[in-house]
């Protein structure tokens, strides 16, 4: 399968559409755990782009950033949800290449994104 | 035998899907357990029979790089094989937990398929802890004969494109090769260190990675074998110049292979040994 362009999350460019994520079929039956997870994790990290907009950069708050990324990267990547996973990939770049006041705008959209993808994801379990 | 496997990753997602993967592999499994960081993992090895530990890197409280260290340094655990499961793909990290004792690593996300290849592989290639060993031995040589500092790799490491290969053949109780790889530059520092040469040229570096290889091979023999056992065979080691990275590529892609950081420049060993007994078998 060719892996869709995510490049846009570095630089605010556009983005592939998020209701059209290939799950293979051997993951299908943990649909729900997936999206059950991810979900929560989304909220986590708009919790914590909330904060950082209002100042919150330390370093407690920036290494939850990094392990929720990599999380649902990993939890992606394992249910063979390549698209999502190459998605945070590009998303854990854009991190460590933005500076503090593009921070929060780019986890917003990238969980604005994830979350889309789920919300669809969900409708096919 | 029936394995008993260890699964460390801290999304309870992850380490069903690992466990479903498994499942499907149809190996002899045994029982499952799971731990969600190294911690936790330590104290389930405290109390069970474990055969196998998969564990992901990146956790919080202990990661996987901690949690191996501490098996390694005490009695019960140092045995178990642990194979490492990773988003990330071959990078120096992985590199030197292969070094340190990690089995093998399988690449998030694997198939059923390749992670019984793995285990065919962890089942017929028992642990000899020799690489460990010969990591000890060219450390040893490198600081007592070189006069230089051996520290784990890093990502600021410099790997050379123009690299020399020596090679040291060794017959006995066990038979096998120990091949070093570094660049010209390295060579040229060992060069001098040893030889405490005014004029550094090409062979003098040459001469210094196979003098260096020589000594290390003298040090780890008598680690891995009987002290009475048999007088080694040595070969006269043979040169070879390689110039481009591919090679070092090829040097850095296996368990029994590790690399050091002398200064900035790396400096890879490689060990192949099997029992001559067996090779007399084959024969």
């Amino acid at each position: 399968m060719k892996i869709k362009d995510f490049s846009g999350i570095r630089n605010n460019g556009s983005l592939p559409d998020p209701q059209d994520v290939h799950i293979p079929g051997d993951s299908e039956d943990m649909l729900d755990d997936y999206v059950e997870s991810a979900n929560s994790m989304l909220d986590e990290i708009e919790q914590a782009a909330l904060a950082y907009e209002a100042g919150n950069n330390s370093k407690e708050n920036v290494a939850a950033i990094r392990r929720l990324l990599h999380k649902i990267k990993g939890e992606s990547s394992m249910m063979g949800a390549a698209e999502i996973s190459e998605f945070c990939h590009q998303a854990e770049f854009a991190f460590e290449e933005l500076d503090d006041n593009q921070r929060p705008d780019m986890l917003l959209r990238f969980k604005d994104w994830v979350d889309t993808a789920m919300s669809d994801l969900a409708g096919r379990a | 035998m029936a394995w008993n496997i260890l699964i460390v990753d801290d999304s309870s997602l992850t380490r069903k899907r690992i466990r479903r993967i498994i499942e499907m592999a149809d190996l002899d499994i045994g029982e499952f357990l799971d731990a969600e960081n190294g911690e936790e993992a330590l104290k389930i090895l405290e109390d069970s029979p474990v055969d196998l530990v998969l564990s992901d890197l990146n956790m919080p409280k202990m990661g996987g790089a901690e949690m191996v260290q501490r098996m390694k340094s005490r009695e019960a655990t140092k045995s178990i094989p642990v194979v490492v499961i990773s988003t990330e793909s071959k990078t120096s990290r992985l590199t030197k937990l292969l070094a340190e004792g990690v089995r093998d690593y399988l690449h998030k996300p694997f198939t059923p398929e390749e992670f019984k290849e793995t285990m065919q592989t962890l089942w017929a290639k028992p642990e000899t802890n020799t690489s460990n060993l010969l990591a000890q031995a060219l450390v040893q040589s490198l600081e007592t004969m070189a006069l230089v500092t051996a520290v784990p790799v890093d990502d600021d490491m410099v790997v050379p494109e123009e690299t020399v290969l020596a090679q040291i053949d060794f017959s006995g109780a066990k038979k096998g090769a120990i091949q070093m790889l570094a660049g010209m530059d390295l060579c040229g520092i060992l060069a001098e260190n040893i030889a405490a040469l005014d004029t550094i040229n090409d062979q003098a570096a040459l001469d210094a990675l196979k003098e260096l290889s020589n000594v290390t091979c003298g040090l780890f023999l008598p680690l891995v074998v009987s002290s009475t056992a048999d007088v080694f065979d040595i070969t006269v080691p043979k040169v070879a110049t390689c110039d481009n990275a591919p090679q070092w590529t090829e040097f850095v892609a296996d368990g029994n292979t590790f690399v050091l950081n002398i200064e900035g420049h790396a400096i890879a060993a490689r060990l192949t040994v099997e029992d001559a007994a067996m090779t007399t078998e084959t024969n």
